[in-house]
């Protein structure tokens, strides 16, 4: 463990790590939020993630590229994304409200292809970065590098989190999703005071693409956007959203800095080698742990069912 | 109710029986003397039709657990590439000489002499079978925690599964991707014995899934696409099921893997697995144009699409996987029973997902408006039918209904 040796011998190494897997982690919360709140008001997983985090990033590449701020760009690239996110719902998504999930599913995943091959042939498949202009710190005598460019988006990204949130809990259409996103399953037959005829499936779906625009924007400022980047990033978000669970924002932004230091890691450790199992492992690790939890569950809804337990109890 | 029980009368006849029926076993038989006379009709066409039948191989494969099951898998391109690197490395061990390093690509120019060719294509056999087997072992280890969860969260995933695969098959010592990795010799010597080695897979398959098809092991499949809870409270084994279903699918499609290898002349995971995730999304969109869940509509839909496939790939290679894109959504939208379903609305005036669902299926179809993907933490309904699944397999006609 040639790696494991050098980081004991460089601890300055482990902090440049933990930094730069925080800055990833900073940008993915948003994509995480987004997929979150489709999940829990739609009950679908959006597999073309990944995808419109690109597209944001290329958005406000060829924003920056026309002379726009990457501040600004970030701005054009949630609102882009947010009418196309509504579009998309629109024309695709909303006559297949009833329909059976793997249609829905097929459905995310085609349009995760077609975006990202529709990149690919009108941008080729080369890395597109922003050049903000700004400058780096170095701390521990240059041992530690860290660009102001990454500082900045990793502030924007934890604003909009938490402004999204803000939002949703203080505004009437996010108490709306709110309302549906607290709905518990097994309650699915009783309706709920206030609550629409109809889920606020647009909204949900345009807030969705704006997060990922956004979080697209911000990693164009401090890092690069290509068009194969898609699906790791929906793999990560999604093993952020599954570990985090019901718990929102204050359990899934930790989650998600917890897994850009992990990426960071598996990055660096043996030669590389451990990134692309990492999303396996941490899938399998938040699934393990929800089927653990819902064996304890099950278990004591069976004794809660058991009718002679019950009556022993109250005699 | 026992399975057998809502069956209507003239599908109680039990295995291929149904098919003398419907003309299914002639329609096999005529695909199967297709493919022994079209080697000699048109000899220039084999790499194509190998290519053709391994299509097959994998659109009926991913039927099973991704139609009929409706628990969507989007890596099963995993278990291609794994049967491949068994496949290779098994060949290798057994035929050290017969390897040349890096020599002899696709189309290579050095041809073999006929003991060589002979000696390689023993060599495939234990590769093939091996490779079959070890993707089948890689399903069962993962099928038995994946299959645990909802279908959304099963399709992402398998996804990362794929990911992972293909990811550390890059780093692996055989991939030609890297510089001296040994080539199989066998893309010169043998197009003929490549035909066949497709063919005969594609045939077992054929032969094997149209059973299966027709057996009570598609009923229970069905059932956990209907309504999964219910099937597990009415006593099936249904993780069992959907394991078993994905292992067969990794058994044929690891096969289809190793054979491809040479076939195309490269042992890179990402090129030789069919170009990474790409034919990963094809597989899944055969299916779904032929019609999940039916028995010949992947079959057509791997035919037709594969047609347009060869055709992409002469006349715009790059716009290959945009168009599959695009089709996947359409298809997914606005035709999700495919072109079975159509053939049989337009046709026999059925409804579009009766045949789909089976009509000797143990519960509704899930178009009635079941979702059984509700919340898997908190669904109550799940956890009290578990609680009954003891009564329910206690009682004693219940205890076949456990071995559908």
């Amino acid at each position: 463990m040639h790696a494991l040796q050098l980081l004991q011998q460089r601890p300055d190494l482990v902090i440049q790590l933990v930094l730069d897997g925080l800055w990833a982690g900073g940008v993915l919360a948003p994509v995480a939020l987004g997929m979150w709140l489709v999940w829990r008001v739609l009950r679908i997983i959006s597999l073309h993630q990944g995808e419109m985090v690109m597209l944001g990033g290329f958005i406000a590449w060829l924003g920056t590229q026309a002379g726009l701020h990457p501040v600004l760009g970030v701005l054009l690239a949630a609102m882009v994304l947010f009418f196309l996110g509504r579009g998309v719902h629109r024309l695709l998504l909303q006559r297949l409200d009833g329909a059976d999930v793997s249609s829905v599913l097929l459905v995310s995943f085609g349009l995760s292809i077609t975006l990202q091959q529709l990149m690919l042939v009108l941008f080729g498949a080369e890395a597109r970065m922003v050049d903000g202009e700004m400058g780096v710190s170095l701390w521990l005598d240059g041992s530690i590098v860290v660009p102001q460019a990454q500082v900045l988006a990793f502030v924007m990204s934890l604003g909009i989190c938490a402004g999204v949130w803000v939002l949703l809990h203080k505004s009437h259409a996010g108490r709306v999703v709110l309302v549906v996103v607290r709905k518990e399953p097994a309650g699915d037959a009783m309706p709920v005071r206030g609550q629409p005829a109809e889920s606020p499936g647009a909204l949900v779906h345009a807030l969705n693409a704006a997060l990922c625009g956004a979080a697209g924007a911000l990693l164009v400022m401090g890092w690069f956007v290509h068009p194969y980047m898609g699906l790791v990033h929906t793999l990560q978000a999604a093993a952020v959203m599954m570990i985090a669970g019901a718990g929102g924002l204050p359990v899934l932004l930790p989650v998600a800095l917890g897994v850009g230091i992990a990426d960071a890691f598996a990055g660096f450790l043996p030669g590389g080698g451990w990134q692309p199992v990492l999303p396996l492992l941490l899938l399998m690790t938040a699934l393990l742990a929800r089927w653990g939890i819902r064996r304890r569950r099950r278990a004591g809804l069976r004794g809660r069912a058991d009718a002679a337990t019950w009556m022993a109890r109250v005699q | 109710m026992r399975a057998w029980d809502m069956k209507p009368p003239e599908m109680r006849a039990s295995g291929m029986m149904k098919y003398a029926h419907g003309g299914h076993v002639a329609a096999l038989l005529m695909l199967l003397t297709a493919g022994l006379a079209v080697p000699w009709v048109v000899p220039e066409l084999l790499g194509p039709l190998s290519r053709l039948w391994l299509f097959v191989v994998l659109a009926l494969s991913w039927n099973l657990l991704g139609g009929q099951a409706g628990y969507p898998s989007l890596g099963d391109i995993a278990f291609p590439v794994i049967g491949m690197q068994v496949a290779v490395m098994v060949q290798a061990e057994l035929h050290e000489p017969a390897m040349v390093p890096g020599a002899v690509a696709a189309g290579g120019s050095e041809a073999l002499s006929m003991p060589d060719m002979v000696r390689t294509f023993a060599g495939l056999a234990p590769g093939v079978l091996a490779g079959g087997v070890m993707a089948a072992l890689v399903a069962i280890v993962a099928g038995g925690i994946l299959l645990r969860l909802p279908r959304q969260h099963f399709a992402v995933a398998t996804a990362a599964l794929a990911v992972a695969v293909v990811g550390m098959g890059a780093g692996w010592p055989f991939d030609s991707g890297g510089n001296d990795a040994p080539v199989l010799p066998m893309a010169a010597g043998g197009p003929w014995l490549l035909y066949w080695w497709s063919f005969l897979l594609a045939a077992l398959a054929l032969v094997f899934l149209a059973w299966l098809h027709a057996s009570r092991f598609r009923l229970a499949l069905v059932a956990i696409r209907d309504d999964e809870d219910k099937a597990e409270a009415a006593g099936q084994f249904v993780l069992r099921n959907k394991v078993a279903a994905w292992a067969i699918a990794a058994f044929f499609t690891g096969m289809a893997g190793a054979v491809h290898a040479p076939l195309a002349g490269s042992t890179s995971a990402d090129m030789a697995a069919f170009n990474g995730l790409e034919v990963g999304v094809w597989m899944i969109l055969m299916v779904l144009a032929g019609g999940r869940g039916s028995f010949w509509g992947p079959v057509a839909g791997a035919i037709a699409l594969f047609i347009l496939w060869e055709l992409m790939r002469l006349w715009a290679p790059q716009l290959q996987l945009l168009l599959a894109g695009v089709m996947l959504v359409m298809t997914a939208a606005f035709l999700p029973q495919g072109l079975a379903g159509w053939w049989r609305q337009r046709f026999l005036h059925l409804s579009a997902v009766a045949g789909a669902c089976g009509r000797g299926g143990v519960m509704a179809c899930r178009h009635a408006g079941v979702d059984s993907d509700a919340d898997a933490d908190t669904d109550a309904d799940a956890d009290a039918l578990a609680g009954v699944d003891h009564v329910v397999a206690a009682g004693s006609g219940w205890r076949e209904a456990r071995h559908v």
